[in-house]
Order: structure tokens, then sequence, then C-alpha cells
């Protein structure tokens, strides 16, 4: 009986043909996604974040592994509905009646639909892994790209997560679809779980989550990343996923659930008919009156008219938003946007775990985020149920006789969609106010509340109005769900396929961004132009499906498509025609901007233009220059026009020991405006504006130690509505690279992707010059054609507002309603200046050195941008006191930081000026003891550059910024360390070793020990803090920085040859101790990793003190550069702590308990460490405060939960 | 007219009022004997608890012992012993857990202010004389904030009037709780050996009306053994 009930199930899916076409579609996206991955489609190249490394095969395991699980999200909506085809055939086929009057045990039919159903998805889904499979041995695809062929590879992720997740995924909809008997219930739980699941998946950034989102992830995606961000390359090529640790854990945790749910499934299994629910007596009662009389209505006669039309829609809307919104799902709906509106809240802008404060524009750019994320969801559902609506309850006639226009019907179909969404956001706002407020946030902007929801609904109605169009083309909703899904999947991958004009961007409109300093700043009038060209373009598709109606008894496509040629109404005509003008004109406008106003270039286009340049111009590389030694510069300002116009004269200087002839120059943005002259006679040999380039030969040869001036001028005018987010009405900020000529071969045009360079039949690049290249060792990293430069400028701004470049105020005054400010450096600096310009305030406060030096101390900020200034000024104060001491007296008179808007996100140090971005600090919310004082730390390292870069300069080759990024970490370290202690800064160096470990599995070339980095940031910042920290608690404070004084006293403000990492070590080194030079050597030079965990700790209690004693595994590694480990012996002395609370002015401080006897000899392999403290311990561990490059930084500390009696 | 020339009078009259500084000589030397104490902190404190019946019977009563020490710069505080009407308690009880969290370093002023302003106003009221000793007696209003929401506070504070010594002040607290019938605080100060003033002991009463129950409690903090922070 069950086998045949086996076989009758089977036969009914397999005679199915979407069993055969979702086999196909699946194989088919397994093949081209494998295709994509290898290049076969030009110009498509899709790299997860776990390809694109050089050494990294296509088919390695990780990246089959991550498709697999990544498409396992298409599963959760795929299962649902298909599961429900079969469990609930016998109520969409209406033949419940007789199945259940068989003799059929419940059980074993519910038994053999699951299983055929499950086993049938399984086998469906498989069809993804012979595609992928399968594409490795397509013959046009380089066969390099491809390791040999291992099964494993696909079968592993397939069994332990697809497999998996198809039984989770399954329990849940088996249930619902059991409860419901319904299957529009089914899907609408699969797009909520999808929903729930992305929502949960967005929001567990904070690295304390990691472990347990890693746990609880109910499709065990996030479990895979915490699994594997560790690996590296070569683990990523050939590991399989272990069936152990969180996974495991994870794994036996969902399938515990999915069992549980299965067999309550079977419990609620009845072979029972749907009841039909009568209403009250009360309602089924006639009513008298109705009964009693015949109400005699006479003539009627019928206006119409537009106010018809009106009530008809006002009528029509009515209905459809009722229905909509009293719907069961839009209440599941509006509760799980609520449930992730409040989820969301503190996570938003959050950097080392510390959020900001909710600052209007943060709320309401995160809420925008999430309730458009939704429409979409919600459009293709609900545009499905308002379509159909009349269809399904067999209604379809009725209205279809009454004298209803399809043009009314579709308006109001957009208009219940737009507003009940509009109601989303209107909830969203509540919550969003509620929460301000709840934090004690009382300076809410309501317009910004209004002008983000009007700037959500914009693209709300383009949505509304292609699914619309697509529910009327497609045979059934679920055709039509699918459509738009695809539809809007499809057009992403438009730049792919060749398709990269903006213009070709469907309904893709431009980044809107909100900054407390410049308001919408000029985002607005090309938001709006794509805006009116998208929208228009919207409204024709709107009309079409109008056209495309079903209406009446003849509805099939055919028919309807006729329609399109006939039957026009004038209102129709005329609205698609100014539609197409509109499309046309709007479309035309943005061409211009595009590409007459701007130039426009394809990737395509900028690629080649990047090969010819490097075939043509690379012999420039090795001509001896001029160097540039003084500059004055002519900056003005224009906030309200956006322009700037710059000026300046240049003296430069051959610094050669044989006499120029040429001289060479690349201007930057501007070819038009841009003009110069020379103190010396010239001919124009080359001038190729492709490339901004000029090619000059002089009349007479600059002899060696001969001087020349150069003048120049040049003005930038933005160009038609293209934003230029570094020129602002409020909060310029630029570089002097925006506008300078820099006289040196301009490497920058090269392309840097060894994979291209091959394409275009370049020699592989490296990314850096050895260490030893004494060529490249006559210019240091920031710039290739000066050494230390004189420098002064005049900027000039609007009257209300200040303008600051390095160096110091001379003179200010004001001419033609203009100011304009001199600055002028005393003594020579890098030729790099920023220039900013705002209407700030200032916050002002002054060091003293123990010179009895005074330094003025000065925040340019935004008014009402105080909350961090305290912690900015004590970083300020903090850094000069302790770099003083240690390293060299700050050698300017001034130290400035200016805010500017959040566009970008970032801090950069020029002499004695530090231009901060409001997005990293100012608004940064520092009030609890768990958040990491970001603002304070990003103020210390900026300021350490006036050291570590700004004195200090590595020259242009592997390791020069360990001389810069890594000691500036490792000083603004320290100064954090004396203002928060050494336990907090353990939870800091967290954030870096994880940043190191996941940095490195993302390589895309190769990982260069600390002392050859090159530019790689997660091995400058990251791995650079670790290690000099780390070092600094092996061989003390005061070595480190005897060191870094005498690096200080020999090489700042050298000339070339710049100091290389070599010659920085030996410095180094010589402080090191004999015993540790091993462990000195391995971190800056070689990569090697620990893997040291803690598996038990136990703590007794023996009279006043308290015993702990740890269990612990510790192993050493070392790694080549694309992450192939060799286990080395261990025998080390390794941090053991134990952490105790202690009440620090009254506030409750993790402090080490045993801070004198905290080092332990450790061997590879299991260790036991025992040790006595004073005081109650509350958390134990073994290198807890990441001095060592750990692999895991998650299983360093165990939580102390009892304290035991010693028996 | 009339109206509006008082009108006018009442609003320049709080202008000149606002921020008007303090020139009461005695008030004066209290908040420089205030000022130069900051950093000065107890070495031992006792915190006492006691709840009556309202036939002032003793319910419950509870101490707790709490040093503070220096290290760099800061205090920290420990547990030493402590006990209630049920016996010992521990360090992880609430109670010491809430002490523990009290930082017995304060920079503020207090009530020492050299400036009135709308939130503080003193009037020098009578002469009374304590024990033997002249004490001038200035009344008091207070406006503060907590959690957003705004208590009045009324009191007394008495001055040796020979010295300039602080000696008690007694604030009458607005409860703003319908459950807190009644909330007054008394600090007494004096001088250390090195000069330093300080408070010695505060003693809260309050008395709280829980449905038909009327409990009386009285929280007193013994502060004792003063030091300057050596480090600051």
């Amino acid at each position: 009986m069950f086998f045949n009930l086996l076989a009758y199930e089977y036969k009914y899916l397999l005679r199915r043909v979407s069993t055969y076409v979702y086999a196909l579609i699946f194989f088919s996206l397994g093949f081209l996604l494998m295709n994509a991955f290898a290049g076969a489609f030009t110009g498509i190249r899709i790299h997860t974040m776990n390809s694109g490394a050089e050494q990294s095969f296509t088919n390695s395991s990780i990246n089959i592994m991550m498709i697999s699980s990544a498409l396992n999200l298409l599963l959760i909506l795929f299962i649902g509905g298909y599961l429900s085809d079969i469990l609930l055939k016998d109520f969409s086929h209406n033949s419940y009646q007789l199945v259940y009057t068989k003799q059929i045990q419940k059980n074993k039919l519910l038994f053999a639909r699951l299983f055929v159903g499950i086993t049938t998805v399984i086998g469906i889904f498989f069809f993804l892994q012979l595609g992928l499979m399968l594409a490795q041995f397509s013959p046009w695809l380089e066969s390099k790209q491809f390791q040999p062929f291992n099964a494993l590879y696909y079968l592993n992720p397939f069994f332990k997560i697809s497999v998996t997740n198809i039984l989770i995924a399954s329990s849940f909809y088996t249930l619902i679809a059991i409860i419901s008997k319904k299957k529009l219930y089914v899907n609408m739980s699969a797009v909520l779980m999808y929903l729930v699941y992305t929502a949960i998946m967005a929001f567990n950034s904070k690295l304390e989550l990691k472990e347990i989102s890693a746990l609880f992830d109910m499709f065990g995606l996030s479990t895979l990343g915490l699994m594997t961000e560790n690996w590296t390359i070569a683990q990523r090529n050939t590991e399989l996923l272990p069936f152990s640790s969180y996974f495991m854990y994870n794994r036996l945790l969902w399938l515990g659930i999915a069992l549980l749910v299965y067999l309550l499934s079977f419990k609620l299994y009845k072979f029972e008919f749907p009841l039909i629910k009568s209403g009250s007596k009360e309602k089924n009662k006639v009513k008298e009156a109705d009964k009693a009389s015949y109400v005699h209505y006479g003539v009627i006669s019928i206006n119409w008219n537009f106010m018809t039309y009106l009530k008809q829609l006002s009528h029509y809307f009515k209905i459809e938003f009722k229905i909509l919104t009293r719907s069961v799902i839009f209440k599941i709906f509006g509760v799980v946007f609520i449930l992730f509106v409040l989820s969301s809240l503190s996570n938003y802008s959050v950097i080392y775990d510390t959020a900001v404060h909710p600052v209007t524009y943060i709320i309401t750019e995160n809420l925008k985020g999430i309730v458009l994320a939704f429409s979409v969801l919600y459009i293709a559902i609900f545009s499905s149920e308002l379509v159909w609506r009349s269809r399904s309850s067999n209604c379809d006639f009725f209205e279809d006789s009454s004298p209803l226009r399809n043009s009314i019907k579709a308006i109001s179909h957009v208009s219940t969609l737009t507003i009940s969404i509009a109601i989303l956001w209107i909830i969203g706002s509540i919550i969003g106010v509620g929460y301000q407020l709840y934090l004690g946030f009382y300076n809410i902007d309501f317009s910004l509340y209004l002008i983000y929801g009007g700037l959500l609904l914009i693209p709300v109605v383009m949505y509304s109005a292609v699914a619309i169009l697509f529910q009327n083309i497609m045979p059934n909703r679920m055709a039509g769900i699918l459509l738009f899904f695809g539809f809007f999947t499809f057009v992403d991958y438009l730049p792919y396929i060749g398709l990269e004009h903006p213009l070709w961007q469907m309904f893709d409109l431009p980044g809107v961004i909100f900054s407390d300093m410049n308001g919408f700043g000029s985002f607005l009038p090309k938001y709006f132009t794509y805006v009116i060209y998208w929208l228009s373009f919207s409204l024709m598709l709107f009309i079409l499906g109008i056209r495309l109606y079903r209406t009446g008894a003849n509805q099939g496509f055919k028919a309807r498509v006729r329609k399109l040629y006939h039957g026009w109404t004038l209102a129709e005509q005329i609205s698609l025609g100014v539609m197409l003008i509109i499309f046309i004109a709007s479309g035309s406008y943005i061409f211009h901007n595009t590409n007459v106003l701007n130039t426009y270039k394809t990737q395509k286009q900028s690629r080649e233009l990047s090969v010819n340049f490097e075939k043509e111009y690379k012999h420039l590389e090795k001509l001896n220059q001029p160097r540039v030694t003084d500059v004055d510069l002519n900056v003005q300002i224009y906030p309200n026009e956006l322009d700037v116009q710059v000026s300046g004269d240049l003296i430069l200087q051959n610094k050669q020991n044989v006499a120029l002839d040429t001289l060479i120059f690349f201007t930057n943005k501007s070819k038009d405006n841009f003009k110069f002259s020379l103190s010396k006679e010239y001919e124009i040999l080359t001038q190729d504006e492709d490339y901004n380039l000029f090619m000059l030969k002089l009349a007479s040869p600059l002899l060696p130690g001969d001087t020349l001036t150069f003048k120049f001028s040049d003005y930038y005018a933005h160009q038609g509505y293209e934003v230029d987010t570094n020129i602002c009405e409020n909060g310029t900020f630029f570089n002097s690279s925006t506008f300078m000529p820099e006289f040196s071969y301009a490497e920058h045009y090269e392309i840097s992707s060894n994979e291209i360079r091959k394409k275009y039949g370049l020699e592989p690049k490296e990314r850096m010059a050895e260490r030893d290249d004494l060529k490249a060792r006559g210019n240091h990293y920031i710039s290739k054609d000066s050494d230390w430069v004189n420098f002064s400028a005049t900027v000039g701004t609007s009257s209300d507002q200040i303008a600051v470049a390095p160096g110091y105020l001379v003179d200010s005054w004001e001419k033609d309603g203009r100011k304009q400010f001199r600055y002028v450096m005393d003594h020579p600096i890098l030729k790099f200046f920023s220039f900013s310009s705002a209407r700030y305030e200032i916050e002002k406060d002054t060091w003293v050195s123990n010179s009895g030096k005074e330094v003025a101390l000065e925040i340019y900020h935004h008014p009402g941008h105080e909350y961090n200034l305290a912690s900015m000024m004590k970083a300020l104060k903090m850094g000069l006191t302790y770099y003083s001491e240690n390293f060299m007296e700050y050698p300017h008179k001034q130290m400035r930081i200016l805010e500017f808007p959040r566009y970008s996100t970032f801090a950069q140090s020029f002499p004695n000026t530090v231009p901060y971005s409001e997005g990293i600090g100012f608004i940064a919310r520092l009030d609890g003891q768990e958040k990491q004082d970001y603002p304070f730390f990003v103020t210390a390292h900026e300021l350490a550059h006036q050291w570590w870069a700004h004195v200090v300069i590595g020259a242009d080759v592997k390791g020069a910024v360990l001389m810069s990024e890594a000691l500036a970490q490792y000083s603004a370290l320290s100064v954090m360390e004396e203002e928060y202690g050494e336990v907090k800064m353990g939870d800091f160096l967290k954030h870096e070793l994880h940043s190191y470990v996941v940095g490195r599995s993302s390589e895309s070339s190769k990982e260069m020990p600390l002392s050859q980095v090159e530019n790689q940031q997660y091995i400058h910042y990251n791995k650079g803090s670790v290690v000099m920290y780390g070092l600094k608690a092996y061989i003390g404070e005061d070595a480190i920085n005897t060191a870094l004084k005498n690096v200080v006293d020999k090489y700042g403000y050298q000339e070339p040859p710049y100091i290389n990492s070599e010659e920085f070590l030996t410095e180094l080194y010589r402080e090191v101790p004999d015993s540790l030079q091993f462990l000195a050597k391995e971190m800056f030079e070689d990569i090697i990793l620990y893997s040291n965990n803690v598996s038990k700790v136990e703590v007794f209690k023996e009279d006043e003190l308290f015993k702990v004693e740890l269990e612990i595994e510790c192993y050493k590694m070392r790694s080549d550069s694309i992450g192939n480990e060799t286990q080395v012996p261990l025998d080390e002395w390794i941090e053991v702590l134990a952490f105790t609370d202690k009440f620090v002015n009254g506030e409750k401080t993790k402090v080490v308990a045993n801070p004198d006897n905290r080092w332990f000899k450790l061997q590879s392999g299991k260790n036991k460490v025992s040790f006595y403290v004073d005081s109650k311990p509350i958390e134990a561990g073994v290198d807890p405060l990441y001095r060592l490059l750990d692999k895991n930084v998650f299983d360093n500390r165990k939580t102390i939960k009892e304290i035991k009696e010693r028996l | 007219m009339k109206k509006v020339i008082t009108i006018i009078l009442v609003l320049l009259s709080s202008v000149v009022l606002y921020g008007q500084e303090i020139t009461d000589e005695l008030w004066l030397r209290a908040v420089e004997l205030k000022m130069s104490s900051t950093q000065v902190y107890p070495t031992q404190s006792e915190y006492r608890s006691i709840t009556k019946d309202k036939k002032g019977k003793v319910e419950e009563e509870e101490s707790i012992f709490i040093s503070h020490t220096e290290e760099d710069g800061d205090i920290i505080n420990k547990f030493i012993s402590g006990s209630n009407s049920r016996g010992e308690i521990d360090e992880d009880y609430e109670t010491v857990q809430r002490y523990l969290s009290i930082n017995v370093i304060s920079e503020e002023k207090g009530i020492f202010q050299t400036t009135l302003s709308d939130k503080f106003s003193l009037k020098r009221e009578s002469d009374e004389k304590i024990e033997g000793i002249e004490y001038a007696k200035y009344k008091m209003k207070m406006k503060t904030d907590k959690d957003g929401k705004k208590i009045d506070s009324e009191g007394y504070v008495w001055i040796d009037k020979a010295r300039g010594v602080p000696f008690k002040l007694v604030l009458d607290i607005d409860p703003d709780q319908k459950m807190v019938k009644k909330l007054q605080s008394s600090t007494y100060y004096s001088l250390t050996d090195e000069g330093y003033l300080v408070s010695t002991k505060s003693e809260t009463e309050i008395e709280v009306s829980v449905v038909i129950k009327r409990i009386f409690m009285t929280q007193i903090v013994n502060r004792s053994n003063f030091k300057k922070l050596e480090k600051i």
C-alpha cells in the first residue's frame, strides 16, 4: 500500500512539466553561473568575496560552497510553492472528499507525499550542482582556471547544506500547509521566512553577535561565513566544510527543531473537510425591511463625466485598500516590518560595535532602505493579489460587465500599493521618532521624515506600474511574480552585457546623501532628472498594462495583444504621447549631461585607454625630472557656484647629476581651462588630451642644481548636474592631487589586475618595488616629483565661511564680498595639501609641551556636532604629550581638526591639519561602557601621522606603510591604553585581529609579511596594530619607544634615499633582547599564526584566594603567501590571564586579576595552567588580550560561571 | 499702562537677578573651603540602612563597609564586610554592587556656588547658636534635573560664623512620586586636621506609603579617614 502510494505520488510529480522546467532552470543557473565566474561572457566577470584572488581556482571548494549555499535562499521561495502543490493537491483539485473517504491511513499518505515532495525537491536542486560540475568541462573555458575535478567539492555542500536546509524549510511549510490548507499561506510564509531571514542576516554585523548568529542561523549561511572566514587561499581551493564546531551544533539544532515540527504536522494532519464558517444568526437573517418593500427607482440616467470616474476610482480604491489592509497577510507583513525596524535601529552606522546618535537623517536613510526592500516583495505579492482578486473569487464576469474602466482599476491598484506602503513608512517613522525620544534625542527634524518618505514613494510608484504590467502579461500570478523578480535581477546585470550607460540602468535612481553640514547638497537636480526619465517610462508601461487587462470571456494573451493595436482611447493616446515626449526629452538631457558636458567612457574604453597609455608612455618612467621644491598657491573656492579656481607658482629644481632637457607633466581634471608658463623657453613635443599629458622640450637644458619657475592656473566649473562631493555649498574638502600638475610618469593610469593585463598582452605587474630598489627609494610613497617643499597658499571663500589650508594663518582680509586667508608653513613639508571651507564653529584649547612650547588646538566643526569634541580634544592633548615625550617634540605650533560632510568616511592627516569626516566620529554615541571610543582613536591615529609620515616617511617600496600606518596605529593604541586601560585595549585589538584574519582570506594576490606590506590595509592597519602592540607586551614600552625615537632622530625629514623597512627593523631589533629576536622576526618578516584556545576553566576558592585552573590548547603555524600552512613547534611564553571586576571611581571596570603573574611557557598541544588570584575571577583565557596573531579570536576566553570549593 | 509697566519691571528684575554674584563673605569662605577640598576622599565608608514600621519598630537593618584606596589617581572601591537582619552578605549582593558604584570623589561644587542662577537661590535668614557655637542660617532653594524631571528642593545650611565652616545642610526634596511621602536629607560637614572641608555623615529619611503599609527608612553614610589624591 505504502509503496503504491509512493509510486503514485512520484508519477504525479514526474508527469508535471514544471518539475522538468525547474530542473532545467537550476541546471542552467549552475552552468551559467560557473561560466560567468570563469569569464565566459564578454564583459561579465562575477566574483564572490571568496574568489578573485589570482591563485584562486574558479572551481575552488569555497566558490562551490558559497554558490550552492547562497542559492539556498532561492530554495526558501521555491520549496514552499512546490511542496504545497503535492501536499494540498486534494484541495486544489477539489478531490479531498474522495480521498478522505478512501481506506488510506492518513500518516502513510502524508509521509508518502512528504517523502516524494522532499526527494523530488532534492533531486531538482541537485541539477544545480550538475550544472556547476559540467560547466568545468566547457571547451570554451580556459582550463588553467580550474583545478582537477573533485566531486566532493560539489557533494559536500550539497548534502551538508542544501539537503539539510531543504529538510528544515520543508518542515515549516508542511506545518503551515496542514494548518491552513491553502497554498497562498504557504507561499506567503515562504516570503515572510525569506524576509525575516534576510533581516536577521543584515543585522548581525557586530563581532559579538557572530558566534550567536552562527549557532542559530536557520539556513547556516552565517555559520558557513564564520567557519570559513579565516581560511586562506590554499584552504579555500581545496578544503571541505567539516561537520564540527558551530556548523555541527547549528545543523543538529535545526534538524532537531525540524523533526519536532514534522511530528507536530503529523499530529495535526486529519482527514477532515475544511469547515465552512457560517455567519452569525443575526447576519443571516434577512432584514424585515428588505423583505417588506421594493424600492421603485424610476428611470435611471447615468451622466458620465470626470467626476464619475473619480467617484468610481474612489470607491474601487476604498474596496481594494480595505481588502488589502485587513488581510491577515498584510497584518503579518506589518508585524514583521515592525520587528525588522525595531531590531535594526540600534545597528545603524555601527563602527567598532559603536552606534551613532540617532540623528534624523541616519534614522530616515536606513528606514527608507528597509521600507524599499520590503516594498519590492510587497509589490510583487500584492500586485498579484489585486490584479487576480476578482478572478480568483470568480467575480470577474460581474466586474467585467460593470461600466468600470481598466484604467480606473489600474490606477486604484497602484494607489493601493503606494498608499499602503506609505502607511508602512508612517509606522516606521513613528518607531523612528520614538527611538529618538527614547534615547533622549529631541532635535528631531520632522521634515526629513517627510522628504525621505517622498523619495521612497517615487520608486514605489514605478515598481507598482511594472508589477501591474507583468501580472497582466503572464498567465498566472506566480509567473507574474517570478517575472517581476527576474526582471529586476536582469536589469542589475545589464552593465555586464555592455549596456553600461546610465540611460540603460532601468529604474536606477542616483543616490541622495543628506549631511548635517551640507543638507542634500547638489544631489537633487540629478536625482529628479532621473525620476522624470524613469517615471515617464514606467507610466508608459503602465498604460500598456491597462491595454493588456483581462476582461470578458476572451482573455487569451493573443486577444489582449491585439488590443495594443486597436481601440486606443484619446486619453490613452495623449497620455502615452506625453509620457513618450517626457521620456525622450529627459533622456536627451541625461545624455547631454553625461556625454556632452562631461566625459563618458565605458569600462572597456577606460581599460583600453590605460593599456594604450602604458604601451605608449611606459618609457617616460625612466626619464629624469626636476623636483618641486616650492609651492605657492592661490585657491579660490566658490561654495555657492560649486566651482574652484586655482593658480600656483612652483619652483622646480634639477636634483640630478645630469642636465635635463625634457619636462613632462600630467594635469588633472580640466584640460580646457588649464594654462601654464615656464621661466625658460620651451617647445611642446606632445600634448595628449586623453591623459592630460604634456611633454616639453626645454630650449636650454636645466643644469644640475638649477631651478625653473612653473606657473599654472586652472578652473573647475561643475558641469551640468554632475555631483562633485568635494566642493560643497558648506563643507568643501579636497586635496592638492585633484588639481596640482604631477611632474612624473602617471603610474596610476596602469591596470593593476594581472588577469586583465594578461588579456591585453601586458606583463604581470608587481604592486610595489623591492625594498632594496635604489631608484624607487629616490621617492617617498606620497609623491614622485618632490621631497620636502616650502608651502604657502592664499585660500578664498564666501564671506560667511572659513577656509583652511596647512600652515599658519598669517593674514586674512575681505575683498569683493569674499574672505581671503593666507597660510604659510614655517618649514618644508610633503607636497600633499588639503583645502577646506565651511561655516564652522571652533572649539579651542591649548597644549603646552614640557619645554614650554604652546600649541593651539582647534576643532572646526559643524554647529550641533559637539557630542565628541571633548574626547577628540583629550586625544589631541594626550597624544601630543605621549608622542612628544617618546618620539620628538611636536614640530608645529598648531593642530587642527576640520569636519567635512559624510560623503566619505575617513580622516586624513596633512601637516598640522586633519580633515575628518562627520560620518566617523562627530556623531558617535559613546555613552555606554561597552562602546569603543573610536573618535578618540581616530584622532590619536591621525595626530600620530604628524610624526609617522610627516616627519619619517617611507620609501616608495614594499613595506613603506609600516613606517606610517602601522606606527600610527601603535602610537594611537598606546595613548588609548593610557585612557582606557589594557583590558579595553584587548577588546579593540580583537577587532583588529579579526579584521586581519578575514582580510587575509580575501587577499587578491599574495599576503606579504608586515615588513614587505604592499599597501594592504588588513596588514598595515590590522596586523600592524596587533604586532606592534604584542611586541610591546613582550619587550616593554620603553624598548619600543626608544627604537622609535632613534628612527625619528636618524630618519626624520631625510632626503632620498628614503627609509625602508629593513632600516627601520634594524633600529627596532636593536632594542629586542636576544631571547625574543625570533619572535620579533617572525612578527615582521614571516607569516606566523597561532591557534590558542581555552577548553576548560575551573576556579576553586582556597581560603581567601581563588585558584584558576585552565586547560589550554596551542598550535603555531607558518603560512606561505597563499595560505598553505605548516605546523611549527611551539615552546613560548604566552599570556594567560584571569579577569575580575573592580570599581574604579565608582565605575565597574574589568581588570586583570593576575597582573604580576601573567606569562606561562606553553607548548604545542594541550597545556594545563594554574595560578592564584586574590579577587573573584569572572573570566579567564589564553592570550586574551591578543598579543599574538591568533586565527580564531572567539575561543581565547571563557566566562567563569561557578566558583567551586576545594574539598 | 500700569500693567505693562509692571510686566516690564518684573522682566527687568528677573534679568537683574539671573546670574547675580553672591557677595556674602561667610558663604564665599565656605565655597573657598569646598573648592580647596575637591580632591579629598574618605578611605572608608559605612552605609547603614534602617527600616521601621509606623510604630517605630525596626524591621530591617543593614550595614555595609566599603574601603576606598588610591591607585594612579583613581579611587578603587572594595567591599570589606556587610550584614543585614538575615546575616552576612557578600560582594555580589545587589546593594553592595550599588554602593561600590559610587564615585566618592567629586569635583562638583554641590550647593557651594558663587553665583545665583535660575536654578539656585540663597538667602541669609538668621543666626542660631548650637552647642555654644554661633551659626549663620541660610535658606536655599534648588531645582535639579533627574532623568528629564525637574526636582525642587528647599532647605537650610548652617555656617560657623567664626570660621566659615559649614556645619549642616538639611534639604527637603520634593519626592515627585506619589508613594514617597517624605524625603529629607541632612549632611554634616567638618574640617579635617589638614584643613579640608569634608562631609562626614549624610542621613536621608524617607517615608514611603505602600498600599496600606507605611515604611520609614533611614539611610546613613558615615565617611572617615580622609585623604587627598596624591596623583591627579
